[in-house]
């Protein structure tokens, strides 16, 4: 490849950048389309005494339309965690109070007929049982161009770290 | 009320508001599944 094609097709760019210091939900909204997305979140804490599931949805679709597998490392041999085929969300596992999450939440034909999925988060954890390493891959079942994403945790609030959100075509 | 941290991607603006009816709909739900999933 020519070195001048290296800036145009393909080439990352940034949408938006959130650092949280509140809120139990970061919305990126009024997404510009593109074919590629991918969110990546770094250093992310929050201020619960314990852990808080942290998950993703799309375009405020709350249907059971995410259907994902994903494999989880912890201080025991890898265990697989499979989905029901069809989930209301995009379960990233946990954040937990001072152990800092960070991961990728990758989006391709996100401004197509079909969706596929893929997402890596890691973080520390504050006992053997819980997920330190999780990988997944999967679909958004909808025909929708992705103009929203919402990264949530089920309690408590979001104490520090980043959020980005990138596309690309 | 939780509350959500809104950034729109095209003025770059961002806002902290209240959850919708429709979004503490679904927090609630997920939160209500996976403490009965915890115990």
């Amino acid at each position: 490849m020519a070195i001048s094609n290296l800036g145009g097709k393909n080439r990352w760019v940034e949408i938006a950048s959130s650092s949280p210091t509140s809120g139990t939900s970061v919305s990126f909204t009024s997404i510009p389309q593109y074919g590629r997305l991918q969110l990546v979140w770094f250093a992310l804490d929050t201020n619960t005494s314990n852990a808080a599931l942290f998950y993703a949805t799309f375009n405020n679709d709350t249907g059971s339309n995410y259907a994902y597998g994903k494999l989880a490392e912890n201080s025991t041999p890898v265990t697989r965690l499979v989905t029901t085929g069809k989930d209301t969300n995009i379960n990233f596992g946990g954040l937990f109070t001072a152990s800092q999450g960070s991961g990728k939440l990758l989006i391709e034909q996100a401004n197509e007929i079909f969706k596929t999925i893929s997402f890596s988060h890691f973080t520390g954890v504050i006992n053997s049982d819980q997920p330190s390493c999780l990988i997944g891959d999967g679909i958004w079942n909808s025909s929708s161009a992705v103009d929203r994403i919402d990264l949530t945790i089920n309690a408590g609030t979001f104490k520090s770290g980043t959020i980005k959100l990138y596309g690309s075509n | 009320m939780p509350k959500v941290i809104e950034i729109n991607c095209v003025t770059g603006e961002e806002v902290e508001r209240e959850m919708t009816d429709k979004e503490l709909e679904h927090y609630e739900a997920i939160k209500e599944a996976y403490e009965s999933k915890a115990e």
